[in-house]
């Protein structure tokens, strides 16, 4: 094929239809039937009936495994949306004469509809609260189904009617296992799809804390829902299978224990891991049954090796492997000269820096109260695009809490903060770093299981428009926006100097290339304002000439700086303003040089063992 | 009789067991901030515990209060003691670290603890020996009032008044609080941490095994499933009254007991679960905060 | 391109299983012919929470089928017990009710807990009717669905329910009654029949219909609504821990109302959860006839044989296994040369017999004929029959 013809193919719409029907798609299907095929071969209907409980924890555990494997929330009654499937698919069935096939959607919609309701309230709130209150969530499903006479209450619906498409009816165990085996390896691909996408990498990035992800202009709130809802309808699709082929469904198939249960498979497989969760399943139904004796000791023995697992391997039997894969020569070389194909996919690129003289930044008048202590007093500031302005004063003084009150973190008690005009004094924090505002923090924050790339990457997310659909049914789109999206990461660490570390995993990293993680990330949303909490820490001399240099370069490109830095010979050189603050309230502003001699600001600094000037510490030592 | 009071005394009764275990999640979560999900399974370990040393012989012969007061002693002291294993081999690693971690450990602890117990005791309910307090019923205004009543409601209360007194009036308790509300600045001031972590979970499984033993000896029987259930309510109750804070444990408590009690009395006692879990997902929709408590960061 | 290689692999796959699938459906099975030991399941919860009854189910099995092997077995066949693990629960039910099958009984004995047994009759019902001889599943949809190969040694769940209706109606002469169910599907079953058969009488008002939650320990606010409704008699339709404490707590308050238990309240540990309760002339409990209550004959035999050979008392439903049990040897010897599914089955249905658990005989549906219940009261620290209850002449005292 000359490449005349094959670009002609890969965007006509043609492309578009071999990429949803895709090899992955067709391979696990063939897998599924040949599986089934081999149980119809080999196996009894006993071992077929075994097989299909296997497919009934695997699907809910690669359920569960978005919510909590990608996304890092304790589900706690997951059982609930297995109960909505199997009951919304089965009142389909029963109250309405609904094919089974045509009744799948409806579960899938109705237990999105309840995940929302549940997820959004709770969500807001401290992660570890979404595991009680799925507890009750799992317990009220419980108690309305048991008595609730339209859903048969505490008797159940029985019994269903058997599955059937175009005549051909599933109820044989082996044309059950049919069934289950097809829909579970489609469930396998979407899943893995998913967790590979760049929406399973933000999940991954918003499973440790929120603040940092949020920086990097990831919708937590959105993505969290995202997650809980896509893991409810894996949940949906795994109870209407089971509502079929057990042909009735009562309370008592969903407890708390079977949510625990699921919780027990997602984490023995390895959280985030799809062939882990599918073996731990395998183990999980599996072993009882080859081991009679062991039936009693089931529920202990999990327990103690979900304990196990997690005191000593995190990760799991299978640990997750997603990083992303550094592209090829010609992939760099496109980088190269600037025409990386970035498809239909159109980056979203911040405006351009705002003409000399109007500040990009404004600061007015900022104060913030925490519950009485008020740690910002009426703090002004303005910044315009290409300058770089240091903010500087001792321990406690208010620095960390200004950054946060401009981007979003925090909301300023009184005062507004202007960008480019803009209020966004009241903005969520990653629509401000959507306006183009990006951030390191004092200590480096880092996703210590994502490869130093795939941290970078993450940061490129809200540049990029693809969404829930390209995850699921264009895997090409994404691997065309991963193989630019790196292309570029790479050439933003190259800048930093560590582009060879890209496929290193931060806990390896030293202290100062972690800094160098953090500004790269910081880079790679091309920032109109790029804020950097102590950059410098931990770098020794060469390293620090390095950044200036970088920071000067940044700045030539027309980014606003604002450098919050101990170190202040970095400072004098690198800042052409600097802003003074001590116990929230700015002391003193203007020319580096000027405003270090000024007596109140050596005064600040006097009980900070920090220097002014030439690193040593005689501020302190006169102590 | 009178329904309304014996309602309320009822729902006085739940609610104070219900306090006591909010009281230990309460102090352990406002220190680490974490769910242990294992703390209502120390009541199951404290009331076994108990059962099985008034089982023994030397014991057997003693009157009944001396009796229930070195059985309640010992469940304190080998409830504390596992609860202190728990945090040193299991638990300290992953504070700090991982919550959800913490949670998946807290977790299967507290089954790996049923069953255990179901492996040692058998999986059917254990009785109490019987005692004249609780079969002893005096009729005040036509409500029945057990001795026990008194007598739960009663340690209940001290137990609980102490526990404000502490909180508020020692050095330990003050330290607790501080951590509650900001733990780096805390830890900036020199506070040892990992003292008040323990000292918080010896404290919560002390009420805990107190829990276990009353209830063994007020309602007659225990089993290896009584923990769970009792735990979760117990943490509804304690973000209900504003977690982290220690009157707050107590009003939850009681609020959850007595709405416990007012439903099985006036509306629906099959509902009454998903009564106390629907209050619990409206509270967190109107006041996330529980209570008493003060806000929780909301973000996002 | 891989894509083609997969796209073949699938079409591969499809074209062997649905090939395989035709065939799977001619599949024929020869159970029962031939010669070689007679191959008898036994579906009973060997693991879980009521392992204890699963145990004393097949003990009891063992019991009957010892004796037939040997006195020269089924015309010359031995008989040979499967025994697999319901474990109580719909999924593993499924699962020992397929490995039955694919073990080649040529019928099944036992169930114990609805929740298995149910999917287990599915099950049987697929593969040509096997004979399900249920012995102590009360459910009655068991046999509502009306499946040819299923008949049952114990009472339905909806013959508790009449029976205690007169119990409470005539003997009692109750005037207002309150039903309290556990929120099992079991107690409210009863609960809901109950309330039928009470407003069928025409002379007794219903003024409380509601449930506990088990676990929650105290049910004195129920109790004490019990008491302001104005009920002179409270029927409580679940299982026995629950009924315990409810003893004891209805003895704490003195309501002034009766309390009866139903046929799932019983069990000796009552006697100790409660012991100020069961001594109250106000308290009774309806029952099965179970190993322990029952006097006959047969029942004396059983309990000096079973504690002779496993050196214990048996468990309270185990006679209706061996009640089972027996009545399929018995459908095996009428005709020891066809033992294919669909003969067996309507022997099994002409069985009559008089067992342990009475006179032996079944409906058009599979149920037992007549059914007989006891009501107990605590005698010298052990339950005792006060009143027992026949269907041709109602209840009667006990003499």
């Amino acid at each position: 094929m000359t490449n005349r013809i094959k670009s002609a193919f890969t965007d006509s719409p043609l492309r578009d239809l071999g990429d949803r029907a895709s090899t992955s798609l067709l391979a696990m299907l063939g897998v599924s039937l040949l599986i089934v095929g081999a149980l119809d071969l080999y196996g009894s209907d006993y071992v077929t009936t075994i097989a299909i409980g296997i497919t009934t924890y695997a699907a809910l555990g690669l359920g569960l495994n978005i919510v909590m494997g990608y996304a890092g929330l304790l589900d706690m009654g997951y059982a609930a949306f297995f109960a909505i499937g199997a009951y919304a698919s089965a009142i389909c069935g029963i109250h309405f004469q609904l094919n089974f096939f045509l009744s799948i959607p409806i579960a899938v919609v109705v237990t999105g509809i309840a995940g929302i309701i549940i997820g959004y309230p709770t969500l807001r709130l401290r992660p570890d609260y979404l595991a009680i209150v799925t507890i009750g969530f799992g317990e009220l499903i419980r108690t309305v189904a048991n008595n609730w006479d339209y859903v048969g209450a505490s008797r159940g619906l029985y019994p269903l009617p058997i599955p059937s498409i175009g005549g051909y009816q599933f109820m044989t165990p082996i044309q059950q296992a049919l069934l289950a085996f097809l829909l579970l390896g489609v469930a396998v691909v979407f899943c893995n799809r998913l967790g590979r996408s760049h929406i399973g990498r933000a999940w991954r990035a918003i499973r440790s804390d929120d603040i940092v992800p949020e920086s990097l202009g990831l919708p937590t709130l959105r993505l969290k829902i995202g997650a809980y809802i896509a893991g409810g309808a894996m949940g949906a699709l795994a109870g209407a299978i089971f509502a079929a082929r057990s042909v009735a469904v009562d309370p008592t198939n969903f407890t708390l224990l079977l949510s625990v249960q699921i919780i027990m498979v997602v984490v023995l497989g390895g959280l985030g891991s799809t062939s882990g969760v599918l073996i731990a399943a395998v183990i999980f139904v599996g072993l009882p049954e080859w081991l009679r004796e062991f039936q009693d000791y089931r529920l202990l023995l999990f327990s103690v090796a979900v304990i196990a697992l997690v005191e000593f391997r995190p990760q799991g039997m299978i640990p997750e492997r997603v990083a992303t894969r550094i592209p090829k020569a010609g992939a760099r070389a496109a980088r190269d000269t600037e025409k990386v194909d970035v498809g239909r996919l159109t980056v979203k690129e911040p405006a351009a820096a705002a003409v000399d003289g109007a500040p990009l930044l404004e600061v007015r008048g900022v104060t913030k109260k925490f519950s009485g202590l008020t740690a910002l007093e009426d703090v002004s500031m303005t910044l315009t695009a290409g300058r770089i302005v240091g903010i500087i004063g001792p321990n406690g003084a208010g620095k960390t809490t200004l950054v946060n009150a401009i981007t979003g973190v925090h909301h300023a008690t009184s005062g507004t903060v202007l960008l480019d005009g803009v209020d966004v004094t009241a903005m969520i924090a990653h629509r401000v770093a959507r306006r183009g505002v990006s951030r390191s923090f004092q200590t480096a924050r880092l996703i210590d299981q994502l490869t130093v790339l795939d941290n970078v990457l993450v940061a490129d997310y809200a540049r990029s428009n693809l969404g829930l659909r390209h995850a699921l049914l264009s895997p090409r789109a994404i691997r065309r926006y991963d193989a630019a999206a790196a292309a570029r990461a790479l050439t933003v660490l190259e800048r930093v100097g560590i582009d060879q570390l890209a496929e290193i995993c931060p806990p390896e990293l030293s202290y100062a290339d972690r800094r160098r993680v953090e500004v790269a990330r910081a880079l790679m949303m091309s920032p109109r304002l790029l804020i950097l909490d102590e950059p410098a820490a931990g770098m020794n001399p060469a390293e620090k000439k390095e950044l200036v240099v970088l920071l000067r370069a940044i700045a030539a490109e027309g980014v606003a700086i604002a450098l919050i830095e101990h170190d202040m010979p970095l400072v004098t050189s690198v800042a052409e303003d600097v802003v003074v603050l001590d116990q929230g309230r700015v002391i003193a502003t203007g020319d580096p040089h000027e405003v270090l001699a000024l007596p109140q600001v050596i005064e600040a600094y006097l009980g900070a063992p920090t220097a002014l000037e030439g690193g040593t510490r005689h501020g302190a030592a006169q102590r | 009789m009178d329904t309304f009071i014996q309602v309320v005394l009822t729902g006085f009764t739940i609610g104070s067991f219900y306090a006591l275990v909010a009281l230990g999640y309460t102090m352990v979560y406002g220190i680490v901030r974490l769910i242990n999900f294992a703390h209502g399974d120390l009541v199951m370990v404290g009331a076994f515990f108990g059962w099985a040393l008034l089982q023994l012989d030397w014991i057997e012969g003693m009157p009944m209060l001396p009796r229930l007061i070195v059985a309640g002693a010992g469940a304190v002291v080998g409830t504390s003691l596992l609860a202190l294993v728990l945090l040193r081999t299991l638990y300290t690693r992953l504070i700090g670290r991982s919550t959800l971690g913490f949670m998946l450990v807290t977790l299967s602890v507290a089954f790996a603890l049923e069953e255990i117990v179901k492996l040692i005791f058998g999986a059917q309910q254990k009785y109490y020996p019987p005692n004249d307090l609780s079969s002893e019923t005096i009729d005040i205004g036509g409500v029945a009032v057990n001795g026990m009543d008194l007598v739960v409601i009663g340690l209940a209360g001290t137990l609980m008044v102490g526990m404000i007194w502490f909180a508020h009036r020692t050095i330990t308790g003050t330290a607790m609080r501080a951590l509650a509300v900001d733990h780096d600045a805390a830890r900036l001031m020199g506070i040892n941490v990992s003292f008040l972590i323990a000292a918080a979970f010896v404290i919560g499984a002390s009420l805990a095994a107190i829990t276990g033993i009353l209830s063994g000896t007020y309602y007659g029987r225990v089993s290896f499933d009584m923990g769970f259930a009792l735990g979760l309510k117990a943490f509804t109750a304690a973000v209900i009254g504003g977690i982290g804070n220690i009157g707050g444990a107590v009003l939850g408590g009681l609020t959850i007991g007595l709405l416990e009690a007012f439903v099985q009395g006036y509306l629906a006692g099959a509902w009454s679960d998903a009564v106390i879990f629907g209050a619990l997902i409206l509270v967190l929709y109107i006041r996330p905060s529980g209570i008493l408590g003060e806000r929780v960061a909301e973000r996002a | 391109m891989n894509s083609n290689r997969a796209v073949r692999l699938g079409a591969l796959g499809l074209a062997v299983s649905t090939s395989l699938l035709g065939l799977a459906a001619c599949g024929s099975d020869d159970a029962g012919g031939g010669s070689g030991a007679i191959k008898v399941g036994v579906l009973a919860p060997m693991s879980g929470s009521v392992s204890a009854d699963g145990e004393d189910m097949v003990r009891a099995s063992k019991l009957v089928v010892e004796k037939v092997n040997a006195d020269g077995g089924i015309d010359g066949r031995k008989i040979e017990l499967v025994v697999a693990d319901d474990a109580c629960e719909a999924q593993q039910g499924t699962q020992a009710a397929q490995k039955l099958v694919t073990d080649k009984v040529v019928a099944v004995v036992g169930g114990f807990c609805s929740s298995a047994a149910l999917p287990a009759s599915e099950v049987f019902h697929r593969n040509g009717d096997l004979p399900f001889v249920a012995s102590v599943s009360s459910n009655p949809k068991l046999t509502d669905a009306k499946y040819p190969g299923i008949t049952r040694y114990i009472g339905r769940d909806d013959q508790e329910a009449p029976v205690t209706a007169d119990y409470v109606a005539d003997l009692l002469a109750s005037k207002k009654v309150a039903i309290m169910n556990d929120n099992t599907e079991y107690s409210r079953a009863v609960a809901k029949s109950l309330k039928e058969n009470i407003e069928k009488k025409g002379t007794v008002e219903i003024v409380y219909d509601d449930a506990i939650q088990p676990g929650q320990n105290d049910y004195r606010a129920a109790l004490g609504r019990v008491a302001r409704d104005g009920a002179d008699t409270l029927v409580y339709t679940g299982f026995y821990p629950e009924f315990g404490i409810l003893a004891k707590q209805w003895a704490q308050l003195k309501p002034g109302y009766r309390l009866v238990g139903g046929a799932s309240s019983i069990d000796a540990t009552v006697l100790t959860a409660a012991p100020d309760a069961v001594t109250l002339p106000d308290l009774s409990i309806i029952s099965y006839p179970t190993a322990s209550l029952i006097q006959n004959p047969q029942a004396d035999e059983f309990r000096t044989e079973y504690k002779a050979k496993y050196d214990a008392d048996p468990g309270q439903f185990g006679i209706f296994q061996h009640d089972a049990m027996q009545g399929l040897v018995a459908a095996l010897k009428a005709d020891p040369k066809k033992l294919d599914a669909k003969d067996l089955i309507k022997r099994l249905r002409d069985v009559s017999f008089e067992g342990i658990t009475g006179d032996i005989s079944f409906d058009d549906q599979g149920d037992r004929n007549a059914f007989p219940f006891l009501a107990v009261r605590s005698v010298d620290g052990k339950f005792a029959p006060a009143y027992s209850y026949s269907p041709d002449s109602g209840w009667a005292a006990t003499n």
